[in-house]
């Protein structure tokens, strides 16, 4: 209702200001109304992560929340640990569109055995952590697997330590540097490699940037999805299958036998407080259904920085082009407030 | 809507009407601007482009000068780097024991002062034992070559600002603006020139630690007073002699104190330059603030402010001897 008046108000070739101001006036009680009549959805406080799928997840549900369901919206912008901790502790922010499973297991078991938490399904169905060569090394070289790697150091080589190649690291102090680490060492790269921290994200994205601007190898770590996943040809190398115990190993800084393996898949699921869950039983639904395959979510990132675009644009991006994906999430009713929104 | 009719009665309609039609795109929450923006002109008239589209125009011709450029700068510096590395494997390699010798002959050289000393050498043992003596040497190897650059270029700046009014009006503003430009702004342009590593790190120092030195040169050469000047020329100095004899030895302390400075914001720069991939106490430290770590971030970060402080104490108190005996 809101959008559409405002819509009416540009089309109506309004020359006044006073008329404007009219419009402005009638669409500002019209929201005021709306949110009234849905008093069963209240407020929903959504904790926004500080990254960029994190932001457009988070746009995309409080959108189809407050002209579909008429909740009131409150944005919480925040990051994996303080967010998820807040929600299971304080109730605040109620819902996380994403949230990364394997960095709060702790939190989550004991949020979840007071009953004050509740997974509902998946966000992203195939996130995860990988090891990664951009695809024009790998073609040009034949570099499939990580006993590939092994064998071609020269093709990674590190201007800054001679003779060996280089592996670009997470930055210090996240848990994969830990992993890295550990998995660098049981692949028994040290002597052939250099484990390069990259110092913070931003110094791990751009050194891909550089890499791919000038057709250049590089070896490193990263995750998706994420932007550079979407905008950069990357192709993840074969490493030995994934096992439990020595994962667990792995994520120890003093881990005596680091396990040559790989990451477990990442679960990204979408966090409510029980309260939230119990709340309304139409918006416990969209939430379960709310998830985006990972083809289309890699589009809207990469649009996103090509375009240096905002969250918001992305997001609208998403709901111009992909809408077989976000009708499938909603009944009859809420859809026509949608498009009637749109 | 006003802005459209404004550019209908200035007869631009036509002006306005694109060739080709623009793609379709829209935006969840429409963020207002109070002043006209050019997105606002964008919507009345789709030929004005919108801000996105400029900047995007910006990005596309650095990448494609990075394309053409960007092997040539990078062999350009690569002497540099191999110096930076070559230092590092120096300093990190030296046994503890000649390291910490050579660190209290120089404090002593310096200054004269056998408590300083002293507590250098306290002060790094305590490093060393608490496991950050590799880290530091980095920083302190870092560290050092930043700021000999930044001296190598600095004085001669400086110096060149007195002779020359506009050399003067030139370098004051790019000083300012590279004290205040957030470093991360600068550092997107050299990482995708050199990707991360030393260089980037070593220029996001330079960049920000070299007023100091420019300016305190400055302001020393200018103070030195007009009468010693007019008696020099009457011994029939020239040119040279003026600047190297009489000059620089009386702006002498000013010079110090601004390489003082120098390194003092070298130092506060070393968190940044972990940033973008060098290694030393500014990792350790980024680590610990990542993880909330608050024992090992006071400790790494107490072992910048012992070097800083050590070096600052050396520094100075050189100074000082310099005004007694000048």
């Amino acid at each position: 209702m809101f959008s559409k008046q405002k819509i009416d108000g540009q089309t109506s070739k309004c020359k006044s200001l006073f008329r404007g101001l009219i419009f402005s006036v009638l669409s500002f009680t019209t929201l005021a109304f709306s949110v009234n009549t849905h008093a069963a959805c209240g407020t929903v406080s959504v904790g926004e992560m500080n990254w960029a799928s994190g932001q457009i997840v988070a746009k995309i549900s409080s959108f189809i929340l407050r002209e579909g369901y008429g909740c009131k919206i409150k944005t919480i912008p925040t990051s994996t640990v303080p967010g998820i901790t807040s929600l299971v502790n304080k109730g605040e922010p109620n819902f996380i569109p994403e949230a990364w499973e394997n960095s709060v297991k702790a939190i989550l078991k004991k949020g979840e055995s007071k009953g004050n938490v509740k997974r509902v399904g998946e966000m992203f169905p195939d996130a995860g952590e990988k090891w990664y060569i951009p695809a024009y090394t790998a073609k040009k070289h034949n570099i499939n697997s990580i006993q590939d790697v092994l064998a071609n150091p020269e093709v990674f080589a590190d201007p800054e330590s001679p003779g060996k190649g280089r592996f670009h690291n997470c930055p210090a102090g996240w848990a994969c540097g830990i992993i890295n680490t550990n998995l660098f060492n049981a692949y028994g790269m040290g002597k052939k490699f250099n484990l390069f921290d990259t110092g913070s994200g931003e110094g791990l994205k751009l050194s891909i940037a550089k890499a791919f601007k000038r057709n250049e190898a590089w070896l490193g770590y990263y995750w998706a999805p994420t932007a550079v996943l979407g905008k950069y040809d990357l192709k993840a190398l074969t490493l030995n299958p994934y096992d439990k115990v020595g994962h667990d190993c792995n994520q120890d800084p003093e881990c005596d036998a680091p396990h040559a393996g790989q990451y477990p898949p990442a679960t990204v699921v979408k966090l409510v407080t029980t309260e939230l869950a119990n709340r309304d039983a139409e918006v416990t639904d969209f939430l379960e259904k709310y998830s985006i395959p990972s083809k289309a979510l890699l589009d809207v990132l990469a649009w996103k920085e090509d375009q240096q675009a905002d969250a918001n644009q992305a997001a609208g991006y998403f709901i111009v082009k992909y809408e077989k994906i976000w009708h499938s999430w909603l009944p009859q009713n809420v859809l026509e407030k949608i498009e009637a929104a749109l | 809507m006003s802005l459209k009719s404004t550019f209908e009665s200035l007869g631009l309609k036509e002006a306005c009407t694109p060739n080709t039609p623009l793609p379709k795109s829209f935006s969840l929450e429409k963020k207002e601007s109070n002043f006209p923006s050019l997105n606002d002109f964008h919507d009345a008239c789709p030929e004005i482009p919108k801000i996105n589209v400029i900047q995007k125009s910006i990005d596309t011709n650095f990448d494609s000068f990075i394309g053409e450029w960007g092997s040539f700068i990078e062999n350009t510096f690569h002497p540099f780097l191999e110096l930076l590395v070559w230092t590092e494997g120096l300093f990190v390699n030296t046994p503890w024991w000649l390291m910490l010798a050579i660190l209290c002959a120089v404090t002593y050289g310096f200054s004269r002062n056998k408590v300083l000393t002293i507590s250098v050498a306290i002060g790094m043992s305590v490093i060393g034992v608490l496991g950050m003596w590799n880290e530091t040497m980095q920083t302190i190897s870092f560290i050092f070559i930043c700021t000999f650059i930044c001296v190598l270029v600095g004085i001669p700046i400086g110096i060149s600002m007195t002779y020359n009014k506009t050399v003067q009006r030139i370098v004051s503003p790019v000083l300012d603006i590279l004290q205040t430009l957030p470093s991360f702004v600068y550092l997107i342009p050299v990482v995708m020139l050199f990707g991360v590593g030393k260089i980037p790190g070593a220029i996001a120092v330079i960049f920000y630690a070299v007023a100091p030195v420019i300016r305190l040169t400055e302001l020393g050469i200018n103070q030195v007073d007009k009468d010693i000047l007019e008696a020099s020329d009457a011994f029939g100095v020239n040119r040279w002699q003026k600047l190297f004899q009489v000059q620089i030895p009386l702006a002498m302390p000013n010079i110090m104190l601004g390489i003082n400075q120098t390194i003092m914001m070298s130092l506060a720069m070393v968190v940044i330059a972990s940033m973008v991939g060098v290694r030393g106490l500014g990792l350790d430290v980024l680590e610990a603030v990542t993880n909330q770590y608050l024992a090992k971030g006071i400790f790494s970060g107490m072992a910048v402010v012992l070097v800083a402080i050590a070096i600052d104490r050396v520094t100075s108190s050189s100074i000082k001897e310099n005004k007694k005996t000048g």
